[in-house]
């Protein structure tokens, strides 16, 4: 019996050696030890970034040492961020940051966000730097009038690439002596040729033309019709760059038109049969196989491809995009330069500090940080001459080289969301540009060989220079404009209907695509999706008064 | 008295029994009957910064949005098709499966085949998704290339792209994957069979075909029918994982399940009310179906049943 009690107490005492210590909180010990660095959860919401954990990386150890901050990632698994915002929200686990990416309105609106405008008059002497009041004003959340985040959609393209266009490999450039293909049946007559030309490559069939479709990504083939009627990417919308008049592409006559093209090449063979079942990695890989010759998208989408053909060194097989328009439309908008309003970083009401927080929002967007993740480490991979700073052959070739940036911890998706000023800006202290030195003769440096050597074919500097001039759009991008729930659900539902039907009518069989297109016309007719184009109407109404 | 005390009398000899059964109960109470307590969300709008006391009343207005959308009667016509058919599929080719491998007298053999045939079980639909599809791939796919090289077709089939194939796909592949793991259980019932009913009915001169047809299948039939009712309570559950998958926009008209369309419409574009509505919807539909089959069951039987 005595033996059986004494169980029992060590028992007892052996629970509440494990439960205990967790209740209890430990002031003193967190105090004593300051140079511990603080810790912050972070749920990155974007299901582009690349989850790299760059706190890992040498520069990533840096930043850790600079601020006192180490962040702890969550990326998001699979590519709904919707589904996984809705879950967050509704089981309210929040980490202490959030980048919201897309569906920052979701957590606005459910109130799980800070405010950011008393801290950023008090603490941010970085942020203030690089966003004046225009720009904190394009911020404020229309419905409320706080900010919530700092974009990080500053007002830069890319000096070296065009941002999206219709893609054609070198080879078939060169042999088509260099072609500055700007409308779509001479692009679709290009591809034609080159089919017959080369029926085979490395014993596999060539792919005429072929479209990305794997779930949200469906959206650039949605967007082709308003691209070759000289529309930026406004989220599948024609907006009115004057009246702020929004009409919608899902119905617009030239959509009809054009997948008619598509549905006759189906028909004679020469898109991709797998267009509609391929996923986005089974698309990389097919575009890095050298097969494909023609399809319509945007760089960022397609760079892991174009990594992997230089890797594998196949250089005429790489894709340069070209500025392909309707026949008689003038001027594209393939590069549209402006400050948006998507999200970068917010703070939430579960963060257990927000004013630290914040000073470490405000402390990364400070000078000496900004030189750390864009430029690296000094000496190792940038050195300072009279005052500025240079990267040698070898430092330019390391940046250049993805896995090196990967693990050296510059530059990349993660950094990019933090607040920052574009990157063409100066320096302060004159020593350069905030990522990268962007005069021409820097320019070239980037380019490899083989980019050169189109480039001169060309007769260009740049690849932009094919383009039309970079567009500063007045109200901002049309994309992000964030819906109330019941018209984010009206427009998925229109969006859904999109999908379908295109699929459906570039898959119809000779003759039949007319009946699905206007079948496709009735039952969108059913969608009140006139709700959503007056609340785009409005707020891009707004915007263009309220903002210029 | 007398029955009330021999109730008591046996409640207290289990008393051991059903104690070691509490944790359980408590454990469907929380998990099973507590949730329910959550389908007041499909009668009201409910937003999470709201919470669940302030979410406005709406009545039976998202049962009205459910039953008046075309495409939820198009996800609930492919949920019941695709499962019938899986129902079908699943049950003769594990039968028939769980049969030959019996017959096989040879041990090496009849584990190895064993085995292989469970091994796809084991494989998560995210795989099995990209093997399916590279398989089927109208580009390189294996299936493919034996079925032009054969000349049975002049080009190749895009199996996954094509809508009207989806509905033979989803089973076809739920069969490769699941169809030796079920027939475990099969194969465990005909061990319970008296090899002494084989001998005598082999010395009445019964081949292997009768002694199947007599014997291995009326030997089996209480299990079969166990389980059929069993899977007909599910029969709205047509498999979210691998149709989330294997579906692609262009397949849609035939391969969105319930699952998948409440997962879009709903949680998806943050209708919570919407989606509870809709799953409210299954289950009811669910226990009316494995009721019914219960009921036939018991009737038509000897007396097994679920409950």
């Amino acid at each position: 019996m005595f033996k059986r009690k004494i169980a029992l107490l060590v028992a007892i005492a052996f629970l509440i050696s494990i439960i205990v210590p967790g209740f209890l909180k430990t002031p003193a010990k967190a105090m004593a030890a300051s140079k511990k660095p603080v810790v912050f959860k972070i749920y990155w919401g974007d299901s582009n970034a690349e989850p790299v954990d760059v706190w890992k990386t040498p520069i990533g150890k840096k930043v850790e040492q600079l601020t006192g901050v180490r962040l702890q990632f969550e990326f998001i698994v699979g590519s709904d961020e919707e589904t996984k915002a809705g879950i967050m929200l509704a089981s309210g686990d929040l980490p202490d940051l959030i980048n919201a990416h897309n569906v920052v309105n979701k957590f606005i609106e459910a109130g799980a966000l800070v405010p950011l405008d008393d801290y950023i008059a008090k603490y941010g002497k970085n942020i203030k730097k690089w966003y004046d009041t225009k720009a904190l004003k394009k911020l404020k959340y229309p419905k409320d009038g706080h900010i919530y985040y700092l974009t990080p959609f500053r007002e830069e393209s890319d000096p070296l690439y065009s941002f999206a266009g219709f893609w054609l490999p070198i080879y078939v450039l060169k042999e088509n002596k260099w072609p500055v293909v700007r409308d779509i049946d001479t692009y679709f007559k290009i591809v034609k040729d080159a089919v017959k030309k080369h029926p085979t490559y490395n014993g596999k069939p060539t792919i005429g033309f072929t479209a990305l479709t794997d779930s949200w990504r469906i959206y650039v083939l949605m967007q082709q019709p308003l691209r070759l009627e000289g529309y930026p990417n406004d989220g599948g919308w024609l907006i009115d760059e004057k009246t702020g008049v929004v009409k919608d592409s899902y119905t617009m006559p030239y959509a009809r038109t054009y997948y008619k093209i598509l549905n006759q090449m189906w028909n004679e063979g020469l898109l991709d049969k797998e267009m509609f079942s391929q996923n986005y990695d089974q698309y990389l890989a097919k575009i890095s196989s050298g097969r494909v010759i023609g399809f319509y998208d945007e760089r960022w989408q397609i760079q892991s491809a174009i990594d992997s053909l230089e890797k594998q060194k196949l250089y005429d097989r790489i894709p340069v995009a070209m500025p392909v328009l309707k026949k008689g439309v003038k001027r594209d908008r393939y590069n549209v330069v402006t400050m948006g309003t998507g999200a970068g970083i917010s703070i939430t009401k579960k963060c257990k500090d927000p004013v630290a927080a914040f000073k470490f929002l405000d402390r990364m967007a400070q000078e000496d940080i900004l030189k750390l993740i864009n430029w690296g480490i000094q000496g190792q991979d940038y050195y300072v001459k009279n005052g500025k700073m240079y990267k040698d052959a070898k430092q330019i070739q390391n940046y250049m080289n993805p896995d090196y940036r990967k693990k050296q911890g510059i530059g990349g998706n993660i950094w990019f969301a933090f607040p920052r000023p574009p990157f063409d800006w100066d320096y302060p202290d004159k020593s350069g540009k905030i990522a990268w030195d962007y005069s021409d003769q820097a320019l070239e440096q980037r380019y490899k060989p083989y980019e050169k050597e189109v480039l001169k074919a060309y007769k260009i500097k740049s690849f932009k220079d094919l383009f039309s001039p970079t567009w500063n759009s007045p109200y901002g991008y049309g994309w992000d404009i964030k819906l109330p729930d019941d018209l984010q659900a009206i427009q998925n539902q229109a969006d859904d209907l999109q999908r379908r039907y295109v699929a459906k009518a570039i898959m119809a069989k000779p003759g039949e695509y007319d009946k699905v297109w206007d079948e496709y016309l009735s039952k969108m007719k059913s969608i009140p999706i006139k709700k959503v184009i007056d609340f785009r109407q409005k707020e891009i109404q707004r915007r263009l008064k309220e903002w210029n | 008295m007398a029955p009330k005390k021999s109730i008591w009398n046996a409640i207290y000899n289990q008393r051991q029994l059903i104690v070691l059964t509490f944790p359980f109960l408590i454990m469907v109470l929380i998990f099973n009957y507590f949730p329910l307590w959550g389908w007041i969300l499909a009668f009201k709008d409910y937003k999470p910064y709201l919470g669940f006391q302030q979410s406005e009343w709406v009545g039976l207005k998202n049962f009205t949005d459910l039953f008046s959308d075309m495409y939820f009667f198009q996800a609930l016509r492919n949920t019941l098709v695709i499962s019938s058919l899986k129902l079908i599929f699943n049950f003769l080719s594990s039968i028939t499966f769980a049969i030959l491998l019996n017959e096989v007298k040879n041990m090496l053999v009849k584990r190895t085949v064993q085995t292989v045939s469970y091994l796809p079980h084991f494989v998560s639909w995210v795989v099995a998704a990209n093997i399916i599809y590279t398989v089927l791939s109208p580009d390189y796919g294996i299936i493919n290339d034996l079925l032009v090289k054969f000349h049975i077709i002049k080009e190749p089939i895009n199996f996954l792209g094509e809508p009207q194939y989806f509905w033979f796909i989803a089973p076809a592949t739920e069969v490769w994957k699941e169809m030796g793991w079920n027939a475990i259980i099969y194969l465990a019932a005909m061990t319970n069979i008296d090899p002494q009913l084989y001998e005598a009915a082999s010395i009445d001169g019964a081949g292997r075909l009768k002694q199947i047809w007599h014997i291995t299948l009326p030997g089996i039939l209480p299990t079969v029918k166990i389980l059929l009712i069993m899977n007909v309570g599910w029969i709205l559950n047509a498999g979210f994982e691998q149709m989330y998958f294997l579906q692609r926009p262009s397949t849609l008209d035939y391969s969105d399940i319930l699952e998948t369309y409440i997962l879009r419409y709903g949680i998806g574009s943050g209708r919570w009310s919407y989606a509870t509505a809709a799953g409210i919807f299954n289950s009811v539909v669910s226990l009316i179906l494995v009721t019914t089959a219960n009921r036939i069951a018991s009737k038509i039987g000897e007396g097994e049943r679920v409950f």
